[in-house]
C-alpha cells in the first residue's frame, strides 16, 4: 500500500464533506431568506394596496366637501331666484379664498346652455368641456337625490397657459340652472386633497381620467419628474361625483412593513451564510485534526513495525554472528593446535628424506613426496582458516619481497614435474606490508598454481617495482578457468578443487584489500592463469623524511 | 669447532625431531623443555644461537629473551600462535627471526646458519 495515495484520498473526502456542509447550510440560509422575502413582499404589496385604497377613499371624501360647497351655492342662488347680480356678489368672496375656485358661474340649462352670472375670473366662453360637464350633471340628476356633481377632465384655459378643472353641479332646488366652478390646477403644489395622512407614506399621482395620462395629472406628491410611476405600484379609482372616476397611482415612499421587516431577509441570508462558513470551518478543522491524528497514528504504526522488523533482523544477525564467532573461535583454536603436530610431522618427513637418501628407494621417495605435499596443503589450509577467523588489521613493516618469495618457495617447494621460474629484480626490493599476511597470500597463490597443474608444468613468479607500486605475479600453465569461475573466485567457500574449503583466495583478497592494493586474475580456458597483486606505494614516515631530504638536496 | 645451539620447546616431538635435524646439520644441540631451564642455560652457558618456542609453561620465549640480559646470543623464535603483542615485544628486543610453525626444515637451517655467521 502506498501511504501517499491514501492520504490524498482522505484529503479529498474531507474537502467534499466540508463543501457539502457549506452547501446545505448556505442553501438553508438562501431558502429561508427567499421565503421571508416572499412573505415580506406579499405583506408590502398588501399594505400598499390598502394604503392606496385608503388614499382613494380620502380623495373621494375630499370631493364630498366640494359637493357640499356647491350645494350651498346652489341653495343661495335659489333663494335669490337666480338673480345674476346677487349670485356674483354672493360668490365673489369665495373666489378670493386661497386654494379656492378661480371662477364660480351660474349656468342656465339650454338649449342653448348659457352663462347667467360669473364670480371671480370671468368666463367669456362656456366651451364644449364646460357645457358637456353641465349636461352630464343635469343628466345624472335622477340618480342623486341631493344633487349631481360632475368633474370635467383637465382642459386648457385661455391662451393655453392654465390647466383647469371644472365642476358642474345640478341642484334640484334650482331647476333649470346649474352651478359651475373652476379651479387652476398646479400638480406640483401640495393641495389639501393630498395633504392627508394616507398620502404621507406614498408617492402618488392623481389623474382626472381613469387612466394614466400625463396632461390629466391633477396632483402629485413628491417630485413630478419621476412620473409615470414604475416598479411596485398600486392603483385605485376614486369616484368624484357622478362623472368619470379619477385614477390614483401610488408607490410606497419607504417600506410599509417597516425597515426592520424589509431588512429581515438580508439579515437571514447573511446570518445563514455566516453560519455556513463557521460550520464549514469547524468541520474542516475537525476533519483535518482527525486526518492528522490518523496519519500520525499510521506513521507511528509503520515506524513501530519497521522497528520491530529491524530488531528481529538485528537479533537474527546477532545470533548468526555469535554462532559464526563461536565456530571461528573453535576453528582458530583447532588450527593453532594443529600447527605443532604439523610441524613435528614436517620435521620427521625431513629426517626420513635424509634417511631415504642414504638408501635410494623410488617407491619410498614417491611416498615421501606425497606426504610432504599433503603436509604443505594442510599447512596452507590451517593458515587460511586462522587468517579468515582472525580478521585482524595489517601490521605494516618494511618487508623484503625478494626474501619473502625465497622463503615461500622454500616452505612450499614445487612438486615433481613442476618447474619454477623466478624473475626477481637484481637488487633488494622492499614494500610496506604485513609480512605474515603477504606470506599467506604468496603461499596460497603458489599452492593454487601447483594444484592447477597435476600433470606438471611451469610456474612463473615475477616481482617488479613500477614507480613505487610493487607488482607480484604468479602464473601457471594449467587448465585456466571460465568467466563464471573467475566471477566467483574470491568469494569465501568457493572452490573448484576436490580438496580444500575455498578460503584461500577469499583470504588473499581480504588481505590485499586491507593493504589498499588490488588482486586480479587473467585467464582463458586452456591458457593457464595469472594472478597479479599490486601494492600501493606505502611508506614509513622515517623513509618519507629521508626521501624528502634527498629531494631537497637534489633541488639545492 | 661446531656451533652450540640451545633448542627450547615444551613439545617433546618437536624437541626430538628438531634436535635430530640440527645435529645432522653439524650443530651441537642442547635441549631445554621450559623457559626457566632455558634462561639458566643462556645465562650460564655459551651458545652461538638459541632456537626457542614462544608459548611454554612458566616463562614464555619472549620473557626469556627479555630477561637473558645483554648481550644475548641471537635468538630464533618459533610460534604456532599469533600473539601479536608478544611478537612485537620480541621484535623490539631484536630477536634474529620469528618463524611460523610449521616450517620447512631447510628454512630453519638457513636462518640458524645466518645467525651463527652473524
Amino acid at each position: 500500500m502506498c501511504p501517499e495515495v491514501a492520504v490524498t484520498a482522505r484529503t479529498r473526502r474531507v474537502r467534499f464533506l466540508s463543501l457539502a456542509v457549506f452547501l446545505v447550510v448556505a442553501g438553508l440560509a438562501v431558502g429561508g431568506s427567499l421565503g421571508t422575502r416572499q412573505v415580506v413582499s406579499d405583506q408590502e404589496r398588501k399594505l400598499l394596496h390598502q394604503r392606496t385604497d385608503e388614499a382613494a377613499l380620502y380623495l373621494s371624501s375630499v370631493f364630498g366637501s366640494v359637493q357640499g360647497e356647491m350645494s350651498s351655492i346652489a341653495a343661495t342662488a335659489a333663494l335669490s331666484k337666480a338673480d345674476p347680480k346677487a349670485f356674483a356678489a354672493d360668490n365673489f368672496l369665495l373666489t378670493k379664498v386661497p386654494q379656492g375656485f378661480t371662477s364660480i358661474a351660474l349656468v342656465r340649462l339650454g338649449p342653448p346652455t348659457e352663462l347667467v352670472a360669473t364670480a371671480g375670473t370671468p368666463i367669456t366662453d362656456l366651451g364644449s368641456v364646460r357645457t358637456t360637464a353641465v349636461n352630464q350633471a343635469y343628466a345624472a340628476r335622477a340618480k342623486a337625490l341631493t344633487g349631481a356633481l360632475v368633474a370635467t377632465p383637465l382642459f386648457d384655459g385661455t391662451g393655453g397657459k392654465d390647466r383647469r378643472l371644472g365642476f358642474a353641479y345640478y341642484a334640484p332646488q334650482l331647476p333649470g340652472y346649474a352651478v359651475y366652478a373652476e379651479a387652476r390646477v398646479q400638480p406640483s403644489v401640495q393641495s389639501p386633497a393630498t395633504a392627508g395622512q394616507p398620502f404621507s407614506e406614498l408617492i402618488a399621482a392623481v389623474y382626472a381620467v381613469p387612466r394614466v395620462q400625463a396632461d390629466q395629472l391633477i396632483a402629485a406628491t413628491g417630485s413630478s419628474g419621476h412620473l409615470p410611476l414604475r416598479g411596485h405600484i398600486a392603483s385605485a379609482k376614486s369616484q368624484v361625483g357622478q362623472g368619470p372616476s379619477w385614477l390614483l397611482v401610488a408607490k410606497a415612499r419607504r417600506p410599509l412593513v417597516g425597515s426592520v421587516a424589509s431588512f429581515t431577509p438580508w439579515a437571514i441570508l447573511m446570518a445563514g451564510l455566516l453560519a455556513a462558513a463557521l460550520a464549514t470551518a469547524v468541520v474542516e478543522v475537525l476533519s483535518r485534526r482527525r486526518e492528522y491524528a490518523t496519519q500520525v497514528a499510521d506513521d507511528r504504526t509503520r515506524e513501530l513495525q519497521q522497528s520491530l522488523e529491524d530488531l528481529a533482523a538485528a537479533h537474527e544477525q546477532l545470533v548468526r554472528q555469535e554462532r559464526l564467532a563461536a565456530i571461528g573461535e573453535l576453528a582458530s583454536s583447532i588450527g593453532h593446535e594443529l600447527r605443532n603436530p604439523l610441524g613435528v610431522i614436517s620435521n620427521a618427513l625431513y629426517l626420513l628424506r635424509g634417511d631415504v637418501a642414504k638408501r635410494p628407494d623410488a617407491a619410498a621417495d614417491r611416498h615421501l613426496a606425497t606426504a610432504e605435499r599433503e603436509v604443505s596443503a594442510a599447512t596452507v589450509i590451517v593458515a587460511d582458516l586462522l587468517e579468515f577467523a582472525r580478521q585482524r588489521d595489517p601490521v605494516i613493516t618494511d618487508v623484503d619481497i625478494t626474501g619473502l618469495v625465497d622463503e615461500v618457495l622454500t616452505v612450499l617447494p614445487p612438486p615433481a614435474g613442476i618447474e619454477v621460474d623466478r624473475q626477481l629484480p637484481s637488487g633488494p626490493l622492499s614494500a610496506l606490508a604485513d609480512r605474515d599476511m603477504l606470506r599467506q597470500v604468496l603461499l596460497n597463490l603458489l599452492g593454487n598454481a601447483y594444484q592447477a597443474m597435476p600433470e606438471g608444468g611451469r610456474v612463473s613468479v615475477e616481482v617488479s617495482d613500477e614507480r613505487n607500486v610493487v607488482r607480484i605475479s604468479v602464473a601457471d600453465t594449467g587448465a585456466g578457468m571460465t568467466q563464471d569461475v573467475k566471477d566467483s573466485l574470491f568469494q569465501p567457500f568457493f572452490t573448484t578443487k576436490a580438496r580444500g574449503i575455498g578460503l584461500g583466495l577469499a583470504v588473499c583478497k581480504r588481505i590485499i584489500d586491507a593493504h589498499s592494493g588490488r588482486i586480479e586474475v587473467d585467464s582463458t580456458p586452456g591458457q593457464g592463469a595469472e594472478f597479479i597483486v599490486t601494492l600501493p606505494a606505502l611508506r614509513l614516515p622515517q623513509q618519507q623524511a629521508t626521501d624528502e631530504e634527498s629531494a631537497a638536496e637534489v633541488q639545492a | 669447532m661446531s656451533a652450540q645451539v640451545l633448542l627450547v620447546d615444551d613439545e617433546p616431538g618437536m624437541l626430538e625431531t628438531l634436535s635430530d635435524i640440527l645435529s645432522s646439520a653439524g650443530y651441537v644441540v642442547t635441549t631445554a623443555n621450559d623457559g626457566n631451564r632455558a634462561l639458566e642455560e643462556i645465562v650460564g652457558g655459551n651458545y652461538d644461537v638459541v632456537v626457542m618456542d614462544v608459548r611454554m609453561p612458566g616463562r614464555d620465549g619472549v620473557s626469556v629473551v627479555i630477561e637473558s640480559g645483554a648481550p644475548p646470543p641471537p635468538v630464533i623464535l618459533m610460534t604456532a600462535y599469533a600473539v601479536e603483542e608478544r611478537l612485537h615485544i620480541a621484535r623490539a628486543e631484536g630477536v634474529h627471526a620469528i618463524v611460523q610453525k610449521p616450517f620447512a626444515a631447510p628454512y630453519l637451517l638457513g636462518l640458524v646458519a645466518e645467525a651463527v655467521a652473524a
